[in-house]
């Protein structure tokens, strides 16, 4: 299926979740934050929500001075 | 006994080609601990106000802090700090590397630089003695070559090596201090200070251990970031660097492109963190840049340095000057619109080679990439350049021509706001804050940040305070380490309400104290950080033996931060010069999800004002009152802030 993660149309496998979409991006980063079609996510969903067509998803990591 | 801190400062006339040796009081050292803090104690009693940053009379003072040269993760830091050439106030700024380690273990804590050597000169510090050597040979070396040359003639590879470049022998005025040739005393031209001394580098060396008050506290401390360090953000920094931090701004709208007059950029994916990783780190090839393309600090495990190496082609890149981070990759890719990594990577290797501050380098080159495309700089002008936004080659020249200050080179060398002036045009395209160019955090996306960029006592700098969303959506990661700092209260983004104020102002006074104690703020911080508040006590309790509490380190960074402001109030700073660019206010920002931003001019004056009373300082004036100075212990700077 087709999904939008930070506007850019991304492959997933169907019945991926959330926590797929991270293992595949941003597994070696701690501080995330994810909306879903413009929801806030809490991290102890990730697991359990399943994406589906066409959902926008925007994944944030914290960015600070550097 | 003495822990931590050698208790011996180096003070050095170079007009008379004198040193002696200062050995200050315990408190002395409790008070300031070091770094930025210590700097400025010797800046206001030492020197007057009113001096030529380029003249005899300015000061430059190198310190590190009393915890430096331990062996445990983001300790060995080095602050520089003089009235700056770039914005004729105080001039500061840090560098990590080998340097500020072997300092301490020379046996001293602080080097303070008077006068004008008659000639150009090296300093040689080892094992508790110094001397001035002739640099005559040096002078207009490269950092690389003047390295290798300094080593030869002291016959020790180990030799650890802060110096100018050609960039600062010639003064320009963001001109850096380098180490290893890739570490940079980068932002408000200390450089240019060094180079106005004929002093061209500083060789230290030593074998002194520093004494710990308690050993297995300490290693507890060491146990605990080790641990921590697979899980937490710094294991991403150190695969990918800061560039990766491209693709989150990118999708914030807060990534500053075409001299900010945009947050978004199209061809963020070529210059990003994976990018850099595929194509360029040292190793790609074999697939080997987690061994060979990243670097390190003294005693630091985090590892997050770049190393670049392109072997071939127009940009070849030599690994010795590093690699491009974050800012730099902003400064000569978005800023300029330019999508180019390889071109980026051989400005980089340009300004650690030549000793040039990356940011005011790439920010005034997009600078007069606008003016240019504004119609308001002609070829004759720019002497054949076709500064467009996006024409990497000419980035790459031009930023050659500001290090040797030829031809256009010349005047961009003088920092955008002085080339504004001496063109007369093309002042209504500026992004800088009391001269200074801003760094690659957008103040329409960070509200609190924004308010630092005018009020910093040094100008727009992005390493002052914590960045706004640690208080905004990705408070429940930092809560614990925050409520530390006594803020509980989360904001809305976009606010700048007393609430925020209070998080700037707290954030501001503990990253005012890592300057001071010289730690790194990667490793060390209040928020996303390897280690938090209460590690930051437990560390300067396990290595000095004082019974430290967050209170009194936060005091030391709120002390540094008003000694600061009383330097700027001498030369005549108040409130009228903490402003932002006017744009900001009356131009909308352009594409993304920040399209048609603009900041509020209403809501910015009325936070300034909270800002100043929250900090004990004169609303009508934006200076320290004489009550806050008292209660800092700096009574002695009463007379001086008047």
């Amino acid at each position: 299926m087709l999904v939008k993660v930070n506007r850019e149309i991304v492959k997933l496998e169907d019945r991926s979740s959330i926590i797929d979409l991270i293992r595949l991006k941003y597994l070696h980063f701690a501080t995330v934050i994810v909306t879903l079609n413009q929801n806030l996510v809490k991290k102890e969903e990730w697991s359990n929500i399943v994406l589906q067509e066409s959902d926008e998803i925007q994944i944030l990591r914290f960015v600070g001075g550097g | 006994m003495r822990y931590g801190y050698n208790g011996k400062i180096l003070h050095i006339n170079l007009s008379s080609a004198t040193l002696k040796v200062e050995k200050p009081s315990e408190e002395f050292y409790r008070k300031y601990m070091g770094g930025s803090a210590l700097n400025l104690y010797y800046l206001l009693k030492e020197m007057p106000s009113g001096v030529d940053p380029l003249g005899t009379e300015n000061i430059l003072a190198f310190s590190v802090g009393v915890v430096t040269g331990v062996p445990i993760s983001g300790q060995s830091r080095v602050t520089a700090s003089a009235k700056s050439p770039l914005t004729g106030v105080i001039g500061d700024a840090q560098a990590g590397g080998f340097w500020p380690a072997r300092l301490k273990h020379a046996g001293f804590d602080a080097i303070i630089i008077k006068g004008k050597a008659v000639s150009p000169v090296y300093l040689w510090i080892h094992d508790g003695e110094a001397e001035i050597r002739d640099a005559a040979h040096l002078w207009g070396k490269v950092t690389g070559d003047a390295e290798a040359a300094i080593k030869d003639e002291l016959g020790n590879q180990k030799i650890e090596v802060l110096q100018i470049g050609p960039a600062g022998e010639k003064m320009v005025r963001y001109a850096a201090i380098m180490n290893m040739c890739n570490r940079a005393n980068g932002r408000t031209g200390m450089g240019a200070v060094m180079g106005s001394k004929n002093l061209k580098a500083i060789a230290v060396s030593g074998n002194k251990k520093v004494d710990l008050a308690d050993k297995d506290a300490f290693k507890d401390l060491v146990r605990q970031g080790a641990e921590a360090l697979p899980g937490s953000d710094l294991a991403g920094l150190n695969k990918y660097g800061t560039n990766d931090w491209l693709a989150d701004q990118q999708a914030d709208g807060g990534l500053p492109s075409f001299n900010f007059r945009s947050g978004v950029f199209d061809g963020w994916k070529a210059l990003d963190g994976k990018t850099m990783y595929d194509k360029f780190r040292r190793g790609h090839e074999d697939g080997k840049q987690d061994r060979y393309g990243r670097d390190t600090c003294f005693g630091c495990i985090v590892k997050c340095k770049n190393v670049v190496e392109i072997k071939e082609g127009r940009y070849k890149t030599d690994p010795l000057y590093g690699g491009p981070e974050y800012e730099t990759v902003c400064t000569f890719g978005s800023y300029c619109g330019i999508d180019d990594l390889a071109a980026i990577c051989k400005a980089n290797e340009i300004c650690n080679k030549y000793g040039l501050d990356t940011i005011s380098c790439g920010a005034s080159i997009a600078w007069a990439m606008e003016v240019f495309e504004a119609g308001m700089l002609t070829l004759e002008d720019t002497g054949g350049l076709e500064l467009k936004f996006g024409n990497a080659q000419a980035m790459v020249k031009l930023t050659e021509m500001i290090a040797k200050r030829e031809d256009f080179g010349d005047v961009l060398a003088e920092g955008s706001a002085r080339a504004a002036v001496r063109l007369g045009r093309g002042a209504e395209f500026l992004i800088t804050c009391k001269g200074q160019e801003m760094p690659a955090h957008m103040p329409q996306v960070k509200r609190g940040l924004a308010l630092i960029y005018a009020a910093n006592p040094f100008g727009a700098d992005h390493q002052s305070c914590e960045h706004d969303p640690a208080y905004e959506a990705f408070f429940e990661y930092f809560k614990d380490r925050l409520a530390v700092l006594g803020l509980a209260n989360p904001q809305e983004p976009q606010s700048l309400g007393p609430e925020k104020i209070k998080f700037i102002r707290k954030t501001q006074y503990m990253y005012s104290m890592l300057d001071s104690v010289c730690l790194c703020q990667f490793v060390w911080g209040p928020a996303w950080q390897l280690y938090g508040p209460e590690e930051i006590v437990k560390m300067l309790q396990a290595v000095t033996g004082w019974d430290v509490t967050i209170e009194e380190l936060l005091a030391v960074g709120e002390r540094r931060l008003n000694m600061m402001r009383v330097f700027n109030a001498r030369e005549g700073i108040n409130r009228n010069q903490d402003k932002l660019p006017e744009r900001f206010f009356k131009k909308a920002l352009k594409g993304g999800p920040t399209n048609g931003w603009k900041l509020d001019e209403a809501q910015f004056a009325t936070a300034l004002n909270e800002y100043y009373h929250q900090l004990g300082w004169d609303v009508e004036t934006g200076l320290p009152t004489h009550q806050t100075l008292e209660r800092l212990g700096l009574g002695w700077c009463i007379q001086e802030r008047a």
